[in-house]
């Protein structure tokens, strides 16, 4: 692919790792931005966990409702690649412009093909553990990851070719006939092994099965007896009336000769005919089969089978030749075949060269069984030897006794040796055949009649190893031995009979008397003139007869269409072994329990020596179901095929192979999320052994309506509702192995706690926690709901270990509480899963040379929050440091900042627009209807009647054309849309399809190529909607789909042009706050390419940064802040204003216009796109704990202060009450002051603990005593609590419900608490009590709020959009917020908070052109009366009375509404009690016109137009 | 055939929600009787007491708010 590079050598296109919700928001900034942007996820759908959750914290909204428009959104982005089941393998180059190699795995399935209808999945016979649903419901090897999954396309899960199939010569697929046979369609697994083999029947009983020798079942107990199970299949097959195939097309004209109607040839001139040739197979004897027919007796192989399986390929059109032995193959070519396989097998019997080797009375193997399989037994007299122990002899053998004979088999090395199968010689021995081993014929004598009498044998011992290492065997001397016998039966080997291969073919022969011929297409030394089967290698198995002639018919057809014989050799699929360590974990889990095969019954000996009936009596259904249950689907994907049989679109593709491609791309983003913690690794809870314990995620699936258990939480061992739920917090956090608090965890857990109550009214629920660290908005207040609302009981202890009740797989939890320790029993136990970086992102990071830490997350700086170690590589979400959604929904925004100021000079160099043709105008036209009714393969088509749909379709008024497809949405039909309006002068589009929240725009888009507006069109959901939740109602689904298109209809008649308004972009940003956050905000727009108004209402720069004098990682504060300054101040796009306040604003996104107040009273008017607010907030120093009533009670700030001018030994500087004062010795700090009672501050504990540390530093012997309700040391700031506690630092617990006292009475500061361990009351006396004081929003900002019409939280701290996905955004478009203001947060937080924002504002000021939808509210000013209505129920506060309007009657003012700022929800309509306003494309006679046609028919009214159908009437 | 009473319902659902609530319903194959119509509004806000009061008058016997 050709790509452009924009200025100074940079690529305008990143490459996105990780296509969780962190991914996702990146790439729709970077491409909203201006950016191509690559989306790199290794499973087959994005949405990552957040697609997992059920509902989230705080806002209890549904997880899957609020990520799936973003997950629309990105997969429909023209801008944005969505590369699935990919891995990064390198990254080459430099920031600006990489080289990055990825590896894409097969997907199996077409996506531009599937319409992900599911038919496939409906007949794939593999179900294994589904792992979106954490394993506590199955999946198909081919699924969809879940229902709303984008890229909405199938794939399948193939681990590569089963152990069976590689080792069957035919490709068998055994494991896809077993999973048939396990799901009990026969059918189907009939079908499969036909796929390969014409010969299931012979196979089924004769077969070598290599495939057990292969199976990987042999590693745990027993091979399957897939032979048994083919057999079982073709009995199963065969046990009903034949019903031929039909006859194959034929397609060419060359005519193909087979000689020899055995296995090979037969399987060759099948396929053939298949292909569409006229064959014609030519057999010397009177039967077909080959060696089968005449040389495997019937006890093994009953005629019926070959002949049932040999009809077959004559019914689909081979022209079968009996008795009819080709005496040249020249003669063939000459009467006009143009190909010519010889197939005649190995015929021949060999003879030692031994005298009396052609006496009367000695035969070879195959003219013996051949005559008594053709019904013409020798006499073989009273006693028989058979020379040699191979499977032929054993036939041999066994057919003498059934003849009446003794007989006796000689064979010259040991029993070991022999190439028999042991079970073959079993049952001989079983049918009273003798053996003795190491005996060797040297002579035949004959008797006075010239016939045989005896054989002169030889004994023999293992002599000295050959070239192939087997002991020769050497005679022994003096041993030689007579036996007297009638006949003598040579199976010492057979050969082909080649007659008819005249010298002068060219064709050459081996000293075997086998045809050289190319082992993979046949072909020999003359043109057209093939070979394969025995023919070419000597004796073999008829599976490699099979596979032979496979091989050669491929080499026919290629010969023949004048390809390269020899096709190039194609990429093959590893084979899907199983790793030792994967067995035994299976085995763990219960999956695999050791056993035995299930043995197939055969027939007594003594009944089977009656005759030749069919020895092995194979299985019955329960046997072979049984046996197939113990195939382990090595593969997963058993390529059976079933699916691409079922898959009308044509999509399923099992050819497809892994590739790698490579990409060039001027920065990476890697969002790669984060794995739950393994808690079976943690034995002590018992996850994996008892089933009543579950992890968080299991039960989040649980919870999930369209979970396992569709929203219901019971209990995995007995499906029974839980009464007595148990959370245990921080399993794989906070403990030996994990050094950092998960963050997430507690919050989740309140949440999952919250909503089994709210499932299950009554459940108690009890949480075993240490600390609750709900610091983040709105946290706090959740916790306590679900504390005192919902009555979640919290116990503050670490749970040891679980106990199972054997007897009701309840759990025992032993806990303390206070000084008691107590048991109880719960039904359900929960673990609250930690976060982990997972194996393979570790191996990301070293493939792209990242520095990562012990655990593998991403090591980052606090100044550069957002950057890994090296340089253009930027990082966001867990994989950092443990987060939730909204802190890694900021970072993704910031890293697509980052990325964007780095790559700002190629901005739009490698995106597309959409190009459509100029908009016809249909005003003044008549409605004409075009509908499109969508078969959706079966989905809709198979429960209700389609065509009939469009038929009634055609008869409504308007419509001018009405068809119905089998998939609407595929390529083609599509394209066809848009001819049909061009060709038909369509002016409305309907689809009766599917959900218009999936395929709309898709549609949209086809009309609007034709020359549309795209609002011309409508949608009928008459899947989802109908055929889905009507099966089994044919009539009344086919009825409702009716009217669901005749709404369809009557709407769409109704439909207008709806047009999207534009307006030129003013492409600037207005930063408020000059703090860290609107430095660096300012400053990630300014390397973006845009100018900023930095707008800061004190004298100087740095806000509350220039109060922060350490920071807990050690570095200095100051370095960071005076480079920011500098750079803020140099930067040629930022325009600084001191001392300055916004005084005014109007406008809207794209376009607003600012007035500023300086400090001297002049003002300045700015014009500009975005808004980030950044106005930070201030230390909370209310009176509460005594502050100000003594001096050595100090605030967190001026305690830092203070430590800062000790330890650079420059204390008089300080302005404090304390500025005197030594080090002190004795220092108490209190956590959650005032305010933080209420919300937490979420930097108290850390800055308290950091604070701590460098007392220590300073003086080590200091007694430093923290007393606390939580101690929220959240992420990586765990390690500061760890090191605090080390370092002696004593920390007490005081409850919630009883706050230290301070009192300063006599002079000096008390401190009094009860300890919330030993319930105490303790009394301290202090040098220096510290405050850790709130961080609380500055008096003013409900004015500047006001000002921008935004809305504040409960708190008084701004309030984002959505506190989940748009963290950064307000509800109004092109107003974002960073810092402080939003919510207490630490620097780094609140520097990538700034980022995220300058990126959420880059993607307005990105743009030229700011569009809105058009679907938005008009008011009629004639009929206003200015009620104010409108104004007062918008939620977006965008209607205004406007004076210079005139409104009903003429009086002046009017309501306006700004089309670029109304959201289009259409709530000022609904209201306007003068019907003054109507909104765009749902007009009031449009809804009415729905309403209207939907219930105005026959179709939906109760036994009408069939009156006779209800006699009696009502 | 008995005459069973299977009321007629309108059911009126935000697209951005419980329309989407309503697709899920089929991907799951739920079942729900047939006489029940789903009509897409932009926001259930949008929904004008007018066209509640239409669907009773065209014969509807139940109306459904979902947002």
């Amino acid at each position: 692919m050709g790509q452009a590079s924009g200025s100074a050598g940079l690529t305008g296109a990143v490459m996105v790792v990780g296509g969780g919700i962190g991914g996702i928001q990146a790439s729709l900034d970077l491409a909203d931005a201006g950016f191509k942007v690559y989306l790199v996820e290794n499973r087959s759908a994005i949405g990552g966990h957040m697609a997992q959750l059920d509902k989230t914290f705080p806002t209890n909204d549904c997880a899957m409702c609020t990520i799936s428009p973003k997950l629309v959104d990105t997969g429909r982005h023209l801008n944005i690649d969505v590369i699935t089941n990919a891995d990064v393998l390198a990254v080459e180059g430099h920031a600006g412009d990489f080289r990055v190699r990825l590896r894409r795995r097969p997907r199996y399935v077409r996506e531009d093909r599937c319409t992900a209808c599911g038919d496939c999945e409906k007949v794939c016979p593999v179900a294994i553990p589904n792992p979106f649903d954490e394993g506590l419901s199955t999946r198909k090897a081919i699924h969809k990851l879940y229902p709303q999954a984008v890229p909405n396309a199938f794939a399948v899960e193939k681990r590569g070719v089963s152990p069976c199939r590689h080792a069957c010569p035919a490709g068998q697929r055994a494991q896809g006939y077993i999973a048939h046979i396990r799901a009990g369609d026969y059918e189907a697994a009939f079908r499969t092994i036909k796929l390969d083999n014409p010969f299931p029947g012979i196979c089924g009983r004769i077969c070598n099965h290599r495939c057990e020798d292969a199976c990987t079942r042999g590693r745990v107990d027993e091979p399957l007896d897939i032979r048994a199970l083919k057999r079982f299949v073709a009995d199963w097959a065969y046990s009903r009336p034949y019903e031929p195939p039909p006859p194959a097309d034929r397609r060419f004209d060359e005519r193909v000769a087979v000689i020899g109607a055995g296995p090979c040839g037969l399987t060759a001139a099948r396929d053939l005919a298949l292909e569409g040739y006229p064959v014609t197979v030519f057999e010397a004897l009177p039967v077909a089969g080959g060696m089968l027919r005449v040389g495997v007796p019937e006890y093994r192989l009953p005629a019926s089978i070959i002949e049932r399986e040999v009809q077959e390929i004559v019914d689909l059109g081979a022209d079968l030749r009996l008795n009819h032995p080709v005496s040249n193959v020249e003669d063939l070519f000459d009467d006009g075949f143009r190909a010519v396989l010889v197939a005649v097998g190995a015929h021949e019997g060999v003879r030692l060269p031994i005298p009396g080797n052609d006496l009367p009375g000695v035969l070879t193997n195959t003219s013996f069984l051949r005559d008594v399989r053709l019904g013409t037994p020798p006499d073989v007299g009273r006693r028989v030897v058979v020379i040699g122990a191979g499977d032929v002899a054993m036939d041999c053998a066994r057919t003498g006794v059934r003849l009446g004979a003794d007989v006796a088999v000689h064979y010259r090395r040991s029993r070991e040796e022999a190439s028999a199968h042991p079970l073959e010689i079993r049952h001989a021995e079983e049918e009273g055949v003798a053996f003795t081993f190491h005996s060797n014929p040297v002579e035949i004598l004959a008797g006075p009649d010239g016939r045989v009498r005896a054989v002169r044998f030889q004994r023999m011992e293992p002599g000295e190893p050959d070239e192939t290492g087997r002991r020769r065997p050497v005679p022994v001397p003096g041993s030689e031995f007579e036996v007297e016998c009638d006949t003598v039966i040579f199976s010492v080997g057979q050969r082909a009979g080649l007659a008819f291969l005249p010298p002068d073919t060219g064709v050459q022969i081996t000293r075997q008397n086998t045809v050289v011929a190319d082992p993979e297409t046949g072909a020999t030394a003359r043109p057209g003139l093939f070979a394969a089967g025995d023919t070419t290698t000597g004796t073999a198995f008829v599976i490699e007869a099979v596979a032979s002639g496979h091989r050669a018919a491929r080499g026919i057809h290629a010969y023949l269409r004048g390809e390269a014989v020899r096709p190039a050799p194609k990429e093959r699929m590893p084979v899907a072994e199983l790793s030792d360590e994967e067995l035994r974990e299976r085995m763990t889990r219960g999956e695999i329990r050791k056993g035995r095969r299930v043995h197939v019954r055969t027939r007594e000996a003594q009944e089977r020596l009656q005759g030749f009936d069919e020895v092995s009596l194979g299985y019955t259904e329960d046997e072979a179901r049984k046996e197939a249950e113990r195939c382990l689907s090595c593969g997963v994907c058993s390529e059976c095929y079933s699916c691409v049989e079922a898959c009308k679109a044509d999509a399923v593709d099992h050819d497809q192979v892994e590739d790698t491609q490579q990409l060039r791309v001027g920065a990476v983003v890697l969002a790669p999320g984060y794995q739950a913690y393994d808690a079976r690794l943690s034995q002590e809870y018992g996850l994996g052994r008892f089933p009543n314990v579950v992890t968080s995620l299991q039960l989040e699936r649980m919870l999930s309506a369209s979970g396992p258990t569709r929203g219901h939480v019971k209990r995995p061992g007995d499906a029974k509702v839980p009464k007595k739920v148990a959370f245990l917090q921080c399993v794989g956090s906070r403990d030996q192995d994990h050094d950092y608090c998960s963050s997430v965890c507690c919050m989740y857990a309140a949440k999952e706690a919250v909503m089994v109550k709210e499932h299950e009214p009554g459940t108690e629920v009890a949480v075993f926690f240490m600390d609750t660290r709900s610091f983040s908005k709105g946290y706090d207040a959740y916790y306590r709901r679900a504390r005192e609302e919902y009555g979640v009981r919290y116990e503050r202890c670490r749970v040891s270990r679980l106990v199972e009740d054997p007897d009701t797989g309840d759990l025992l939890v032993r806990y303390v509480r206070g000084r008691e320790i107590r048991e109880e029993r719960f039904d359900l136990v929960v673990l609250s899963v930690g976060m982990e970086v997972s194996a393979s992102v570790r191996d990301l990071a070293r493939r792209l040379g990242i520095e990562v830490d012990d655990h593998g997350f991403c090591r980052t700086t606090l100044f550069k929050p957002l950057e890994a170690s090296r340089p253009g590589i930027y990082v966001a979400g867990p994989f950092r440091e443990p987060k939730d959604i909204p802190e890694t929904v900021v970072e993704a925004s910031g890293a697509a900042s980052r990325a964007g100021s780095l790559l700002a000079g190629a901005r739009g160099t490698l995106t597309r627009e959409p190009e459509y043709p100029p908009e016809r105008d249909v005003a003044g036209e008549e409605p004409q209807v075009g509908v499109f009714v969508c078969h959706c393969g079966s989905n809709i088509g198979g429960f209700l009647d389609v065509p009939g749909v469009a038929e009634y379709a055609g008869s409504l008024p308007g419509v001018v054309h009405a068809e119905a497809n089998l998939y609407t949405c595929s390529q083609d039909t599509v394209a066809h849309i848009t001819e049909t309006v061009k060709e038909k002068g369509l002016n409305r589009v309907v689809v009766a399809s599917c959900s218009p929240r999936t395929h709309e725009p898709l549609f949209q888009d086809a009309v609007r190529a034709a020359g549309l507006n795209p609002m011309l069109f409508e949608m009928a959901n008459i899947r989802n909607h109908c055929s889905w939740v009507h099966g089994g109602d044919w009539e009344g689904a086919t009825r409702k789909a009716m009217d669901l298109v005749r709404a369809a209809v009557a709407r769409a008649r109704r439909l207008r042009p709806v047009r999207s308004l534009r307006y030129p972009v003013k492409r600037q940003a207005l930063v408020l706050g000059g703090g860290a956050a609107g430095m660096a905000a300012a400053l990630d727009l300014a390397d973006q390419g845009f100018p900023v108004h930095l707008v800061e209402r004190t004298g100087e720069l740095g806000g509350n940064l220039r109060r922060i004098r350490f920071l807990e990682t050690g570095r200095s504060p100051r370095e960071y802040l005076e480079d920011r300054v500098r750079r803020v101040v140099q930067h040629p796009n930022i325009r600084v204003h001191l001392e300055a306040e916004l005084a005014e604003i109007s406008g809207f996104t794209g376009n607003f216009t600012s007035r500023l107040r300086h400090r001297s009273g002049d003002t300045a008017v700015i014009e500009h796109g975005a808004v980030i607010v950044a106005t930070g907030a201030r230390e909370y120093r209310g009176p509460d704990l005594g502050l100000g009533a003594h001096p050595d009670i100090v605030t967190g700030l001026d305690f830092e202060e203070f430590l800062f001018h000790k330890a650079s030994g420059n204390g008089h500087d300080l302005d404090l009450p304390i500025a005197r004062r030594s080090i002190p010795d004795e220092v108490v700090m209190v956590l959650c002051v005032g305010p933080a009672q209420r919300f937490c501050s979420r930097t108290c504990c850390v800055t308290a603990l950091k604070n701590a540390l460098i007392l220590k530093e300073l003086r080590p012997q200091a007694r430093i005593t923290v007393l606390y309700k939580d101690i929220r040391t959240y992420g990586f700031k765990e390690r500061l609590y760890t090191e605090a506690r080390r370092r002696g630092v004593v920390f007490r617990r005081y409850d919630e419900a009883e706050p230290p006292q301070v009192s300063t009475g006599d002079g000096t500061v008390r401190v009094w608490y009860r300890d919330a361990a030993t319930g105490r009351e303790v009394s301290l006396s202090p040098e220096l009590l510290v405050l850790a004081e709130p961080i609380v929003p500055h008096a003013d900002l409900g004015e500047l709020a006001t000002r921008l019409k935004v809305p504040l939280d409960s708190d008084g701290f701004l309030l984002e959009a959505h506190v989940k996905l748009r963290p950064v955004d307000f509800q109004t478009r092109g107003l974002y917020l960073a810092g402080l203001a939003h919510y207490p947060k630490l620097l780094a937080e609140s520097v990538a908070q700034a980022q995220a924002a300058a990126a959420r504002a880059a993607t307005v000021l990105a743009k030229e052109h700011v569009e809105s939808e058009g679907v938005v509210a008009e008011v009629v000013p004639e009929r206003c009366a200015g009620c104010l209505t409108c104004v007062r129920v918008c939620p977006y506060d965008v209607p205004q009375i406007r004076p210079d309007l005139q409104g009903a009657g003429g009086i002046a003012g009017a309501a306006y509404v700004e089309p670029a700022t109304c959201h289009g929800c259409g709530v000022c309509a609904a209201e306007c009690p003068a019907k003054a306003i109507q909104l765009a494309h749902y007009t009031d006679d449009q809804v009415a016109a729905t309403v209207d046609a939907l219930l105005g028919a026959d179709t939906w009214y109760r036994g009408e137009g069939d009156a006779s159908a209800a006699p009696g009437g009502c | 055939m008995s005459q069973e009473f299977e009321p007629r319902i309108v059911a009126f659902c935000c697209h951005h929600c419980a329309y989407g609530a309503a697709d899920l319903a089929g991907a799951m194959r739920l079942r729900y009787p047939e006489g029940v119509r789903v009509v897409r509004l932009p926001c259930t806000g949008k929904l004008d007491v007018a066209h509640v009061l239409e669907a009773f008058e065209r014969g509807a016997d139940g109306a459904f708010v979902a947002g």
